[in-house]
């Protein structure tokens, strides 16, 4: 019998935990500078983006969606960001202005799919278009560059010895988690994803809540965004590009199934983690970034194999 | 004793009716419903019980007619309006979050908050709230578990907690009991009469007619939106009578079987099967010309084992012949042999519900009738038309989507798609379930025409009655082993169901 639970124990264990052990020890021997603060730093630094990403990401997922729109909308958002701080705006309400663009936008994704009863991955995807769209019109296609050093702090500075984004990124799993397991609203994604009619049926507003699931989500780009503007100093138009990729990429890995809300946070945290790694280590080893993001589908690929192997 | 509460009466409905586009779903219905008493709602798919049940729930709004509800009348706009009066509706099927705690489901909506800080859930509190409410209908789950984890019964037993939580005063129950185990039923059955003894009102709907005697009160009868009779159920005196005001003609419960004296020869022989943790050492065979049951409890291993012998699941040891050939392991093959298979959710299984009739009756066919790949539409519509004028599957074409098909005309449309392949051995799954009475009637005498044709059946079925009056032998299964063989004639309900529980040990 302890044999059996054990197993079934082992079979929850997504694939990402596993593959982070192999990335870990393979890195550590392939460089020796990998364990150094100063990579480990650097590895944060990187990563922030791409997890508070994936994390906006388990939400959806967790509901049923998608949200192909995350990259474009973090350019998006980054944009508005740098025409703000060029037009004389502060640091308070540039971190206003970007979470709220950020909620707004995930709105619209969420009122589309949840009122007007488009498909996510349609909704989505048009938005994908749009936000990008709006980017591009607003720079006229080039980037904008140069912030005061006030803003260049959300990357660039660091509190007790972490790099400050980490310092977001942790407040961001915090909030994460209290919204998912200690909130009602929480439950009511999972209800959501796990059985819309059941949550209707006891009166709840489901269509409201189906809607806020993607404004959270939005609002986390918005976050990210500023992070990403900040760490390049610079706004651009397709910065973005390809993120979402990244961030659904990471919860799949991760163990969060399309389907039935049966999924948590911390498979995609290990998710995004690994493929943060596996770029690093690609890069340690001269793999030029194209070929890296060969790499990342591969895993995603393998993964899901490995999944749907011991599902049997 | 002066006024007895258990009298009062809480929900009455007086002459409501519905329309929905081109059809009266309920006519001038007159209802009520007595504090503490369970009212069973009979009545053939189409009859009326769910919308009924809408209308009271709050989905859909009555075109016609008052609702009163503990004197005064209502209207129920929305299901929050429903709830918030106290009427709770289980649904047939599953309406619980798999993915959250047992403790969470029963309070879905309503989860307690803490005190100081009131957007977050009062843990513990839920946890304290759920446990009390699940020992108060004598369930044992623990409240920490995911719904997911549950066993059928033991997500209805949730739901009644569910419905006991927000103080229900009025309980709907839709075929509760569609995939329960004896024993479950008991449990449940013990559960209800928890619920009646706190002076709630149950209305109760369902398709097996015996459970009747078992939690009745009174009994409503409805055939096309109207009401036909309400009575106690004291009054009732047979089914038979029951039966006839459903469906408007003197009929028995059971189509009777004509028993073929010459059987034939063995078509389907299974010798030593066994798939690892699901079949162990299974024996049977069926001829030509008989009916053979196979009684046993839910998780037996019945569909596991109709599963394996039509393909679709591998065996890891032992034999399976279709007419003395060797069957290899994949459907495309058993289909080749003449093997066809009507599986337990024809929904799922059985049918392209999107596709129209013809589609779904030629799908299985296509290959043999036209192995060039070209479909030759006149060729085509003749073999579906054959057929369904043989089965008499009622559509108004054979381009109708089996969507919009009653549940028995869409299992005639499965059983069609096989006799068109020229099947000769076909294995049922649960033939009837989720089909009303009328329909019962033909399939059965569908079957009974298809052995005096030759055919060689393998009847899966969980209802006895079922399994005693169409079979010529019946095995019976029990944890994966064939633990007993019975001749039609010698087998009754107790000798199937002592096989079935202890696999005949006790």
């Amino acid at each position: 019998m302890d044999r059996k639970e054990f197993k079934k124990a082992f079979k929850k264990i997504p694939a990402a935990v596993f593959a982070l052990v192999f990335l870990l020890i393979a890195c550590s021997i392939i460089s020796e500078h990998f364990w150094t603060g100063e990579n480990l730093f650097n590895l944060g630094l990187q990563g922030t983006v791409l997890t508070i990403l994936a994390l906006a990401q388990t939400l959806v997922i967790l509901a049923e969606g998608i949200d192909l729109s995350s990259g474009p909308l973090v350019s998006f958002c980054g944009v508005v960001v740098a025409v703000s701080l060029h037009g004389g705006l502060g640091l308070p309400e540039v971190i206003f202005i970007s979470i709220v663009l950020g909620t707004a936008g995930g709105f619209l994704n969420g009122f589309l799919i949840a009122k007007v009863k488009l498909p996510p991955f349609v909704a989505t995807f048009g938005n994908m278009g749009v936000f990008t769209g709006l980017a591009l019109v607003m720079t006229k296609g080039g980037s904008i560059p140069g912030f005061p050093e006030s803003f260049r702090f959300i990357a660039g500075g660091s509190l007790w010895g972490l790099p400050f984004p980490v310092i977001i990124l942790i407040f961001v799993i915090l909030f994460n988690h209290v919204l998912l397991y200690h909130t009602t609203f929480g439950t009511y994604i999972f209800g959501i994803g796990g059985n819309q009619e059941a949550v209707h049926l006891v009166g709840v507003n489901d269509i409201f809540f189906k809607s806020a699931i993607y404004g959270v989500a939005g609002s986390y780009a918005g976050v990210a965004a500023l992070v990403m503007t900040s760490r390049l100093n610079a706004a651009h138009p397709l910065v973005g590009f390809g993120l979402e990729f990244e961030a659904i990429a990471s919860v799949i890995v991760g163990g969060c199934s399309w389907t039935l809300a049966n999924g948590n946070p911390w498979g995609s945290l290990a998710g995004a983690a690994t493929i943060v790694v596996l770029q690093n280590g690609l890069s340690v080893l001269g793999v030029p970034p194209a070929v890296q993001v060969v790499g990342v589908g591969a895993y995603l690929i393998l993964a899901v194999v490995y999944d749907s192997l011991k599902g049997d | 004793m002066g006024a007895q509460p258990a009298d009062e009466t809480i929900l009455e409905f007086k002459g409501v009716s519905k329309d929905f586009p081109g059809v009266r779903a309920l006519d001038k219905v007159d209802f009520d419903l007595k504090r503490g008493e369970v009212h069973v709602l009979v009545g053939e798919n189409g009859a009326g019980k769910s919308t009924l049940i809408k209308i009271l729930a709050g989905v859909y709004p009555p075109t016609e007619g008052e609702i009163y509800y503990q004197g005064d009348e209502v209207d129920i706009r929305n299901p929050k309006v429903g709830l918030n009066m106290g009427i709770s509706v289980i649904y047939q099927e599953m309406n619980l979050v798999p993915y959250i705690s047992v403790a969470k489901n029963i309070f879905l909506g309503r989860e307690p908050r803490r005190k100081w800080i009131p957007f977050l859930v009062d843990y513990p509190r839920l946890h304290k709230d759920a446990r009390e409410i699940l020992d108060s209908i004598g369930a044992e789950i623990d409240t920490k578990v995911n719904a997911v984890e549950l066993g059928v019964a033991q997500g209805k037993l949730v739901e009644m907690a569910k419905a006991f939580s927000i103080k229900a005063s009025i309980l709907v129950m839709d075929e509760p009991t569609a995939a329960l185990t004896q024993k479950e039923l008991d449990e449940l059955f013990r559960s209800i009469e928890e619920f009646k003894k706190k002076g709630i009102g149950i209305i109760y709907i369902s398709h097996r007619l015996e459970e009747i005697f078992d939690v009745a009160d009174r009994v409503t009868v409805l055939r096309d939106g109207k009401v036909m009779a309400t009575m106690d159920v004291g009054e009732v005196k047979n089914l038979d009578e029951i039966i006839r005001l459903m469906v408007g003609r003197s009929m028995t419960a059971y189509f009777s079987r004509e028993f073929l004296k010459e059987k034939g020869d063995v078509a389907l022989n299974v010798k030593n099967l066994s798939r690892e943790g699901v079949l162990r050492d299974v024996n049977l065979h069926v001829r030509s010309g008989e009916i053979v049951g196979l009684a046993g409890l839910v998780g037996a291993g019945r569909t596991e084992l109709a599963r394996v012998l039509f393909g679709v699941d591998r065996y890891d040891d032992g034999e399976v012949e279709i007419f003395g050939k060797n069957l290899s392991m994949t459907p495309a093959k058993s289909v080749a042999l003449g093997v066809g298979f009507i599986p337990e959710d024809r929904k799922k299984e059985g049918l392209a519900l999107i596709l129209p009739v013809k589609e779904n009756v030629i799908i299985a066919s296509l290959k043999k009738l036209f192995p060039r790949g070209l479909i030759n539409p006149a060729k085509q519509s003749k073999a579906v038309n054959e057929y369904v004028k043989a089965l008499r599957i009622v559509t108004p074409s054979l381009m109708r989507i089996v969507r919009f098909l009653s549940g028995g005309n869409q299992q005639k449309v499965v059983v069609a798609k096989w006799l068109c392949t020229q099947a000769k051995i076909f294995i049922f799954d649960e033939p009837t379930r989720g089909v009303d009475v009328g329909a019962k009637a033909e399939i059965h005498q569908l079957m009974n025409e298809m052995v005096k044709q030759g055919a060689a059946i393998l009847m899966i079925s969980s209802e006895l009655p079922e399994v005693l009056h169409m079979s010529d032998r019946i095995y019976v299964m029990h944890g994966g082993r064939i633990v007993k063989e019975l001749q039609g004639d010698e087998a009754d309900q107790e000798t199937v169901l002592k096989y079935a529980m202890a696999g005949g040990a006790a």
